[in-house]
């Protein structure tokens, strides 16, 4: 699958047409791009247990049984999910735990 | 045939039967093989330390970041099963050690799932008498999942 920019239109510049704001415009989508948060995904696999993926999810993110539930039937279901997002960084720490609980599991900047 | 692990005053206790204490120990020899051996082209392997990443360039990078600390887990783990289960099979954990057989049970469920080529289908077929290797999966599955039970009820869940 070829990667995509799939950033939605930069709304807060809707309307912003003379010349002058062109360069302000670029800057801003610029930050918009750096802004934009990560995501950990989690994909289906057909080995892992849904109580043992609820589990984890419950463990690692403090999650209810119910959001925890959810999230495990959205990766059975419809082949992956996303467990949490934020800075890089974070995703780097959530994908390790992740990968050492064994669940398939990836970051990308949403 | 094992007995299924349940939480009792506050531990996880569970019974298996000599030859299946001797086999979850081959089993778990192997996947500290393999962890060892640290072969990225091996199938089992690629399945317990994925790509993080479907970028190769930056799953390439989160494995520097990732991978020596994952492998360590992994073998450690294996250790703690290993050193907490007795040769009788009378299985009896604390809540934390507990959820360290959990991680390492499931790296022997998925190594053997991998292996065997495991799908949802596959999976749940009734496996047939004379499908060893199904068999014992069947039994990882068995056990992995009264574990999460038994650890969920005494971690309060």
């Amino acid at each position: 699958v070829a990667r995509r920019d799939r950033s939605p239109p930069p709304t807060t510049l809707v309307g912003v047409t003379i010349a002058p704001e062109r360069a302000r415009e670029v800057s801003r989508e610029e930050r918009h791009e750096a802004d934009r948060p990560w995501v950990t995904i989690v994909w289906n696999d057909p080995i892992n247990l849904m109580s043992y993926v609820t589990y984890v999810l419950q463990k690692l993110f403090g999650y209810s049984r119910e959001k925890a539930t959810k999230l495990m039937l959205d990766v059975h279901q419809k082949g992956r999910a996303v467990v949490s997002s934020g800075a890089k960084e974070t995703m780097e720490f959530d994908v390790a735990r992740l990968h050492a609980a064994g669940l398939w599991a990836t970051l990308q900047q949403d | 045939m094992a007995r299924a692990f349940r939480a009792d005053r506050g531990r996880v206790v569970g019974r298996l039967q000599p030859y299946e204490v001797e086999l979850v120990r081959g089993l778990v020899g192997d996947v500290v093989a393999l962890v060892r051996a640290d072969r990225p082209d091996n199938a089992v392997t690629a399945r317990l330390f994925p790509d993080a990443s479907p970028d190769p360039v930056a799953a390439a990078e989160l494995r520097e970041l990732i991978h020596d600390d994952l492998r360590e887990g992994k073998l450690a783990a294996a250790k703690t099963l290993l050193d907490s289960l007795p040769d009788d099979g009378r299985v009896s954990l604390d809540g934390e050690t507990a959820e360290v057989w959990l991680t390492a049970l499931n790296d022997v469920r998925l190594a053997l799932g991998t292996a065997l080529n495991v799908t949802e289908e596959s999976s749940q077929r009734e496996t047939a008498d004379d499908d060893m290797g199904m068999q014992v999966y069947d039994l990882l599955t068995f056990l992995q999942d009264s574990l999460v039970n038994a650890v969920s009820a005494v971690g309060g869940r």
